[in-house]
């Protein structure tokens, strides 16, 4: 499966990376790829690119804040949760990713 | 720049019995020589958590605010002779705080450095090995280890 996300929080700095990493190792021990765009207080990083939005079967946001560019993801499974929701619970959320990937592409 | 993760920076022993109280003495502690305003700062730090707590897993929290209160970039850990509760994802009460200052325009370098920290908190090991640190080094040193 492949998964993009986009990380983001209040002050743009510890959630937004904390969420960022979380997503990253869960995704990495389900066997996934995982790309993350994080929109912190120094901007946006590591920017999805089309094609990696193109070719995920699901879309995360992690966010406490409104985000640049979510109309990107349009027409595209998508799972909007809070950063929190990632640090209590990344796996789940990667569970939760891959069920609505595979519905996506059954 | 001085360096920000130093065992200077590590309080063990906090006596303090709430969580307002617990950041009233991390904004106040001596080596926090970046605030200049600690009653605003103090104010920001608690409105965040109003806003969205950063009570985490296992007895950490880590409150933090940008604030025009700081003039650098401040981090200060406190281990709590008691636990004090805390809104925390688990329920666990609080022990263990890392709280961090930052001015209201943050240069990169810094960001790269609490990035670091957030990506260590993100990891079940560190988290285990943090809970068992006991001296102010050993907290720096698995907050600073990489994988």
């Amino acid at each position: 499966m492949k998964f993009v996300a986009v990380a983001a929080c209040p002050a743009g700095l510890m959630h937004t990376f904390m969420a960022a990493s979380g997503l990253k190792k869960a995704a990495k021990k389900a066997g996934a790829t995982m790309h993350v765009e994080t929109q912190s207080a120094s901007g946006i990083e590591d920017q999805l690119t089309a094609a990696q939005i193109s070719e995920a079967d699901a879309v995360v946001l992690a966010i406490d804040v409104n985000i640049e560019g979510i109309e990107r993801f349009a027409g595209k499974p998508t799972l909007t949760i809070g950063t929190n929701d990632v640090l209590a619970n990344a796996k789940g959320v990667i569970a939760q990713l891959t069920e609505m990937g595979a519905q996506a592409n059954g | 720049m001085t360096p920000l993760l130093t065992p200077n920076n590590v309080q063990l022993g906090l006596t303090a019995t709430s969580m307002a109280a617990v950041i009233d003495q991390l904004v106040r502690h001596e080596q926090t020589e970046a605030v200049s305003a600690p009653d605003e700062a103090i104010a920001a730090v608690l409105a965040r958590e109003a806003d969205v707590p950063t009570g985490f897993v296992q007895g950490i929290a880590i409150p933090h605010a940008k604030t025009a209160a700081v003039q650098h970039p401040a981090i200060v850990i406190g281990r709590l002779a008691q636990p004090v509760a805390w809104t925390t994802l688990d329920g666990s009460a609080v022990d263990t705080v890392i709280m961090i200052l930052t001015p209201a325009a943050v240069a990169d370098t810094h960001l790269k450095l609490l990035a670091m920290i957030a990506g260590q908190l993100a990891d079940e090991a560190v988290i285990t090995a943090l809970k068992a640190a006991q001296t102010p080094a050993e907290i720096i040193q698995v907050l600073e280890e990489d994988e």
